[in-house]
């Protein structure tokens, strides 16, 4: 080990690095090391940990509104430990606005903002401020749908400043509105200006930290601490070491089993509900509270006076003694700031816990997602991921129901206000045929539309009923076999379908022609003219939307309909085995519905209903 | 006995630091090293219908045509057709062959230059004869043929890079 020595030594006698190491190392700390310490170092190597990661997410990200999103769904999907560096940056900025606060607490607890030690406070407030700027940065780089909507809210805030609202929003966005430019920016400022300043008020704060040394508990006196000093090296450092490796290694098992969060790719014509960021979520409450003109009150003055006061700490608090007993108004403030803080998060998420809207949104955000990390598999087109969903015949469709079919048509528990027409949950399926042979005036059907009064065929055994539901979904198949000569023929005479359905391309009986039915061709004539004659004719009171969409619209809901059967679930509707009616199921808020004018789709039908 | 205790101190933060700084490195470094070994632009190595028949010239002469994939990979991209490359296309003997136009060297684009009836390379100055060998200059090998194929009347080549710089034509 002598070369060890020698290369000491030559080092030192070129760089000076014996006295480095013990000015780093040796610096004594009165009263000896302290856990209380340890907060600032791991709100430090958690700084590390962020440009490390950093850097590897900067070499697979495009700072572009058509590719920053699919450039990140590929970084989670092909590139190795992609998505686990992804999800330490994610957890990590998270820990690190967390660990910012309590070291904040904890000096502020301790009054280490006292002389001499203000500009060190006020570097470290800086910092914070720089922190939480990473943090909303950041959030948006993604291009996705909760970065977008939650950053716009930011931005927006900046518009409605006085005066300078215009502009500041302008500036912010680079631009008049949300694109390319906006990712170059805030890109920009993220890996470029955020950084350095970071590292250069790091500097400022540790040069300070050193020049004035730890602040030990307020009651300790000198004499006590004097009696007890240690080296910094090793026992502070392993107090330090112990803590930082218990977040680091948090925050390794939260990006192994929960990840970052990738919703679908931004889409500027959807109306995402967005939330920021758990540690954003007061100043997202705070708003709730202030409307008009007063808006300005939650968005700068109640902000802006907490971080003033802050800043403000030290020249307020001036008394030498830094007991709890001598300030009592501070820490009272501090503590009555936190608890603001802590009702107006809780609030927030309670909320949004019981907001039938936002469970919806939830549901129907995971899907876009899923399906669009399942599209962005075979690559995106250069249009963009946004692009390429809205040209997706299933999330097409999807979005084109719930703007002009699901006013009328109950789905997978979403209600309109006034059913008018039947419920498409698991359309198509057997179970749904099954439920119109049975019960085709519920009022979960036929029963509130000029179609009502289909016999129904409940009385049939259930191996009969099995074989017509088999019939009447075999027929969207090319190569259905005709009525005649089919297996189930006596059976379809018996039951006089023949008197009102169609089943060969030769039309002119009262009810819809079956032929084809439940095909892509049968179900798009519905869409397009139900009221045709060989469709429901007279009796139709469905609008016909040929001329009310597109073609790539209709197609898409053509394509989202022949979809509800392979989602279904199975608590939709009764199977044909089960007897008579279904018990009430309960509903999504766990109350039973009660059986009012306009039912929920998911409550059976009422045991008079068969006529 | 205090000695010792600080030993075990100075022992124990060296592991835990070690073991942090690995859990962190340890993911950035296999995702910094990602791309070893897999396509991350793809448009190479398919067969792809350059032209027809008919345009390669009969004298035997070179025809220069851009080679036009239908759908490339670029990362998470994907391209609409898109130019990847050229090759040059003769006759030779009744038979089409085709020669990448880039140069072995160090990459730059070949150009033929009719009047001297060879190819040359203007980056530093290789030049090729008529069947793709180095005449002059620094080029390590010949112009690398690619595979072609004759299908419906159209030329298809097999288009692909290999590897700069080497005597031996291995693909990239
Ligand atoms: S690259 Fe062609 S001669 Fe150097």
């Amino acid at each position: 080990m002598s070369w060890l020595k020698d290369l000491e030594a030559a080092l030192d006698e070129r760089l000076g690095t014996r006295r480095l190491l013990h000015e780093a190392l040796e610096e004594p700390v009165p009263g000896g090391a302290s856990w209380a310490y340890v907060l600032g170092s791991a709100t430090l190597i958690v700084f590390g940990v962020q440009v490390v990661t950093g850097l590897v997410l900067a070499m697979y990200y495009s700072p572009s509104a058509t590719d920053a999103w699919a450039s990140v769904a590929y970084l989670e999907r092909e590139v190795t430990m992609g998505s686990v560096v992804r999800g330490l940056h994610h957890h990590a900025a998270g820990a690190m606005v967390a660990l910012a606060v309590l070291h904040l607490l904890q000096v502020a607890i301790f009054g280490a903002y006292k002389r001499p030690r203000e500009a060190n406070w006020l570097s470290g407030l800086g910092l914070l401020g720089l922190v939480l700027a990473f943090a909303l940065t950041g959030y948006l780089l993604p291009w996705d749908q909760t970065g977008y909507w939650a950053t716009k809210v930011a931005t927006s805030i900046a518009g409605t400043l006085p005066v300078i609202g215009p502009m500041a929003q302008t500036v912010a966005q680079g631009g008049n509105d949300y694109g390319s430019l906006t990712l170059t920016r805030f890109y920009a400022l993220h890996v470029i200006l955020l950084p350095l300043a970071t590292g250069g008020l790091i500097g400022v704060h540790l040069a300070l930290f050193r020049k004035h040394g730890v602040t030990p508990h307020p009651s300790k006196s000198e004499a006590v601490l004097a009696q007890r000093v240690e080296p910094f090296w090793p026992k502070q450092v392993f107090f330090d070491a112990v803590f930082a490796a218990v977040v680091i290694a948090g925050l390794v098992y939260a990006a192994l089993k929960i990840g970052a969060p990738l919703e679908a790719p931004a889409d500027p014509a959807s109306n995402f509900i967005a939330r920021p960021e758990w540690y954003f979520l007061f100043l997202f409450q705070l708003l709730k509270y202030f409307d008009g003109p007063l808006q300005v009150v939650g968005t700068v003055v109640i902000p802006g006076a907490a971080g003033a006061f802050l800043a403000l700490l030290p020249f307020l608090d001036r008394g030498p003694s830094r007991r709890f007993r001598d300030r009592k108004i501070f820490l009272a403030a501090l503590g009555g700031g936190l608890a603001g803080i802590g009702a107006l998060t809780g609030l927030a998420l309670r909320h949004d816990r019981h907001d039938p809207t936002i469970h919806a949104q939830k549901l129907v955000a995971k899907r876009e997602s899923d399906r669009a990390k399942a599209l962005a598999a075979a690559g995106v087109p250069p249009a963009g991921a946004a692009d390429m969903m809205s040209h997706d015949p299933l999330t097409r469709g999807e979005r084109v129901f719930a703007k002009e079919c699901a006013s009328c048509h109950a789905l997978e528990g979403q209600n309109p206000k006034e059913p008018k027409g039947p419920e498409l949950t698991a359309y198509g399926s057997k179970a749904w045929i099954l439920q119109v042979l049975r019960d085709p005036d519920s009022h979960r059907l036929y029963g509130r539309t000029k179609a009502e009064g289909m016999k129904s065929f409940a009385q049939l055994p259930a191996a009969d009923l099995e074989r017509l539901v088999d019939f009447l979904y075999e027929r969207r198949q090319p190569d259905a076999p005709p009525v005649e000569g089919h297996p189930a023929e006596a059976l379809i005479e018996a039951a006089e379908c023949g008197n009102c359905h169609d089943f060969e391309e030769a039309y002119g009986l009262e009810g819809p022609a079956l032929f084809k039915y439940g095909s892509a061709e049968w179900v798009l004539g519905m869409i397009n003219d139900p009221g045709a004659s060989h469709l429901y004719g007279e009796m139709n009171d469905m609008p016909a939307f040929e001329r009310r969409l597109s073609d790539e619209d209709r197609q898409a809901l053509v394509a989202f309909l022949a979809s509800l059967e392979a989602r279904a679930n199975r608590q939709a509707w009764p199977s044909v085995n089960d007897e008579g009616p279904v018990p009430t199921p309960r509903t999504k808020t766990g109350k039973t519905a009660p059986p009012g004018e306009s039912p929920p789709p998911s409550e059976g039908p009422p045991p008079d209903s068969d006529r | 006995m205090a000695e010792d205790r600080r030993t075990i101190l100075k022992v124990l933060t060296s592991v835990l630091g070690t073991g942090a700084a690995a859990a962190i490195a340890g993911p950035a470094l296999q995702a910094v090293l990602s791309p070893l070994g897999k396509v991350t632009v793809s448009g190479s190595g398919g067969w792809v219908p350059v032209c027809n028949l008919e345009a390669v010239p009969e004298d035997g002469g070179p025809v220069n045509v851009q080679v036009v994939v239908a759908e490339p990979k670029d990362a998470w991209t994907k391209m609409p057709p898109t130019t990847v490359g050229a090759v040059f296309l003769m006759k030779k003997a009744g038979k089409v062959v085709a020669y990448s136009t880039v140069c072995p060297h160090l990459g730059c684009g070949i150009d033929y230059q009719p009047a001297a009836g060879q190819f040359a390379c203007p980056c530093h100055e290789s030049s090729f004869d008529a069947e793709g060998r180095v005449a002059a200059g620094p080029s390590p090998r010949g112009m690398d043929e690619l595979e072609t194929e004759i299908k419906d009347g159209a030329v298809h080549v097999r288009f692909m890079k290999f590897k700069i710089g080497s005597a031996e034509k291995v693909p990239a």
